[in-house]
């Protein structure tokens, strides 16, 4: 029985190939002639038991109406009832299946309505009923696989509350079936099978059903509603048993109507809140679109900022690898660096998806680009060089041109700022502190190749200078990010996680400045150093990410 | 009074199991509702207030002073056209207006403000999404919102939904900015609300708030 019951339910499963907004409409609609086939089968049998008779030929009449304008609304759409045709092959060839057993069917529906009809006529109906349903209910079905699973699988309430409101009426015939005839083994089988499906989806839909694809209705108003179906069922169920009269029949009818109104208030309230949400769905994807631009433009300028500090890395490199220190690593990082420098500046012109990087059509960053170009390309060629074949002269070469590489690219993130306004006082803050913050991770690399220089007896006077100036450069911003500096429109920050990284930063470099500006270094304090440098970039870029990602500042 | 409060919430606490669900709330939204349920993004949300009466703010929301400008205190009216409301009004037109589909609560900050935390059912419609965008974002926008456009191509509102816009407090200016797009590209000045008391306003009265994916936040 259990599983009847499942192939019965799956086997109508919903669905659509319509747009999003016609799908719940088109559910609902479709869904409910299933429901009409069975209510006009029981207003027949009304009519000819005898029961409410003139009531029942209204109902028969406004049923037949509606089938009628639905079938053709569903194959040709239509406004007034918000359908649009469906244009999948399938769906168009079994409505018009329906259609063509609708017609006669909806002739004889006519003539009982006239009072002109035979015994033949109310036989065609009572053998046609469950034909026309089946038939109606595959072409949901069709509907349902036009559509994607996963609306096929939001929309699995709406079609199984829908499926509910035939339920009713088909209970309701099969009844004045049992009552015509009570001997109906037919009536009977179907009597019960209609009832288990009617328990089993209402419980389903309540509380959740796997096999069914039902999850348990949360929304607190459609809860309630479902609540009072299940006491309605019970009251049926209880007068079922017990019904011997013309009145209980009646009565049954009355209350399979009631359950009838309820079950298409529940259907009604699904098909709101799957419009609601796809709604919501729908304000979010523009939303997002608006986002991922936003985040795409904070992801260009970080990466613009990791160059500056690339041309100070490759420098520093390259000087220690020419002195000795830790020669192979120092190389394998050269090259490593120098790939993803020029990955990055491609990327800022043509796009890079891994990079997350889109083309640049801004034509004043690519002018800017073209410019970090021009020093590019041949430093790049010295740096291969030096790679293969560790000359002075492509050193010399590297030494000489860094800064002014330092220079363009710093130029390129101050052009990439501005091609993105900012959004009012506190986005300029927050982007100039991402910007300064970024840039304290090119000065330990700066100040690192500078002391190498000296250390090697490069220019030293000048390196030293140079070296002192980054130092103070160093101090003072990292001065003003810890506390400050509305002339620089650096905020003070609140977020603790920021004050805590930037004072473990402070911590670090209170014990390497020292020796930054100590003359002359033991081996221990050279690899203290060495060692110190990278860590102390390493918290830096922590702190930059914290910086521009943090919600408040 | 605090400790015969707290004495109050642990009797409550300990026997009011077996009383009523909407009786064992100590703490009321108002003498007539004590929670409310809402959907938010497919999950239910109990809307209530904290239960504990020694409950102190603690978190960003407990900060009395941001520098101002940006931060300044707004006056009551944002437009003489908009009615602004207070915590009462913004949680009868959740139950009322979003739970029967006629209306929106929308979050004016920007996004990762609101997946941070914010107000159980409400949509994020950030400010800066029409400031930057043009008349062609605005009817996407307010079609979603029940706007129809007319054979004309003019602009129906007839059924276009209410929306009650918050941000963070009486000191944002981010749902005034959000309300001024609005009316400049033709919303209703009828079907606006504003919630001036924001999210600031409404943790200070202790009200369940939903961070990513609709977790509850106490």
């Amino acid at each position: 029985m259990r599983k009847i019951v499942v192939a019965l339910i799956m086997g109508g499963l919903l669905a659509w190939g319509m747009s999003d907004k016609e799908l719940a409409i088109n559910i609902n609609l479709a869904g409910k002639q299933r429901m009409l086939t069975q209510r006009m089968a029981k207003d027949l049998l009304m009519v000819v038991a005898g029961i409410k008779s003139q009531e029942a030929k209204e109902d028969l009449r406004s049923s037949m109406e509606l089938f009628d304008r639905t079938i053709k609304g569903l194959m040709q759409g239509d406004k007034g009832l918000g359908l649009v045709a469906s244009k999948e092959q399938n769906v168009q060839e079994q409505l018009k299946k329906v259609y063509s057993l609708w017609l006669p069917f909806k002739e004889r529906v006519e003539r009982i309505l006239s009072g002109n009809y035979s015994k033949e006529d109310v036989a065609y109906i009572k053998e046609h009923d469950l034909k026309l349903l089946e038939e109606m209910n595959r072409a949901v079905g069709f509907l349902v696989e036009s559509g994607k699973a996963s609306k096929a699988q939001k929309a699995q309430a709406i079609n199984l509350a829908g499926k509910e409101r035939m339920l009713t009426q088909r209970i309701a015939k099969d009844l004045l079936l049992l009552h015509l005839d009570p001997n109906s083994k037919e009536a009977k089988a179907d009597l019960q099978e209609s009832m288990a499906l009617f328990e089993r989806i209402l419980k389903g839909l309540q509380h959740g059903d796997k096999e069914l694809g039902l999850a348990p209705t949360q929304a607190p108003w459609i809860v309630a509603e479902l609540q009072r179906a299940q006491e309605m069922w019970e009251e049926f169920k209880a007068r079922v048993q017990k019904a011997k009269s013309k009145e209980d029949l009646a009565k049954l009818m009355e209350m399979s109507d009631a359950l009838l109104a309820q079950m298409n208030k529940i259907t009604k309230m699904y098909e709101a809140i799957y419009n609601r949400r796809k709604k919501i769905a729908s304000i979010n994807s523009i939303v997002n679109e608006f986002v991922e631009e936003k985040e795409g433009q904070k992801h260009v300028i970080n990466l613009a900022g990791k160059q500056r500090m690339l041309t100070q890395k490759m420098s520093k490199e390259a000087l220690l690898a020419a002195l000795n220190q830790g020669s192979q690593q120092n190389l394998g990082q050269l090259r490593s660096d120098m790939e993803l420098y020029d990955r990055t500046l491609q990327g800022f012109k043509k796009g890079d998806a891994e990079l997350g990087l889109s083309a640049t059509t801004n034509p004043e960053v690519l002018a800017a680009i073209q410019q970090v170009e021009q020093l590019w390309n041949p430093f790049k060629e010295h740096v291969e060089r030096f790679l293969a074949q560790g000359s002075v002269k492509d050193l010399g070469y590297i030494v000489a041109k860094n800064e002014e590489l330092l220079k363009r690219s710093n130029d390129l993130v101050q052009t990439f700022k501005r091609a993105y306004p900012t959004e009012g006082l506190m986005d300029e803050s927050r982007r100039e502190i991402v910007d300064i913050a970024g840039r304290q991770r090119m000065l330990t690399q700066k100040m690192t190749k500078e002391k190498l220089l000296v250390m090697l007896g490069v220019n030293p006077e000048e390196n030293k200078r140079k070296l002192q100036e980054t130092i103070a450069l160093f101090d003072r911003s990292l001065h003003d990010l810890i506390h400050g500096n509305q002339e620089r429109l650096l905020a003070k920050p609140s977020n603790k996680a920021i004050i805590q990284q930037f004072r473990k930063v402070e911590t670090l470099w209170k014990q390497l400045k020292p020796l930054y500006e100590k003359d002359q270094l033991s081996d221990a304090e050279k690899e203290l150093l060495m060692k110190g440098n990278v860590l102390l970039l390493k918290e830096m870029d922590k702190a930059v990410v914290l910086c521009e990602s943090a919600t408040e500042y | 009074m605090k400790r015969i409060l707290a004495a109050c919430w642990i009797v409550v606490a300990l026997f009011g199991a077996t009383k009523e669900e909407d009786e064992m709330v100590l703490v009321r939204i108002t003498k007539d509702i004590p929670y409310i349920y809402v959907d938010h993004k497919g999950t239910k949300i109990k809307v209530m207030r904290i239960q504990d009466p020694g409950h102190l703010l603690l978190d960003d929301y407990s900060k009395t002073s941001r520098p101002c400008p940006p931060f300044c205190i707004h006056p009551i009216s944002v437009d003489k056209r908009i009615k602004t409301i207070a915590t009462v009004e913004m949680i009868e037109f959740m139950r009322d207006k979003v739970n029967s589909g006629k209306g929106f609560v929308i979050d004016a900050r920007l996004p990762h403000w609101y997946e941070l935390e914010t107000i159980p059912s409400a949509i994020n419609l950030p400010f800066t999404l029409l400031e930057k965008g043009d008349k062609e974002v605005a009817k996407k926008l307010f079609k979603l919102f029940g706007m129809e456009v007319k054979a004309d191509g003019s602009w129906d509102f007839s059924k276009a939904k209410e929306l009650a816009i918050f941000c963070n407090g009486v000191w944002c200016d981010q749902s005034p900015r959000l309300i001024r797009q609005l009316l400049k590209y033709g919303y209703p000045a009828d079907k606006i609300l504003y919630y001036r008391n924001g999210m600031q306003g409404w943790k200070l009265l202790g009200l369940t708030t939903v961070v990513e994916k609709g977790k509850v936040k106490k």
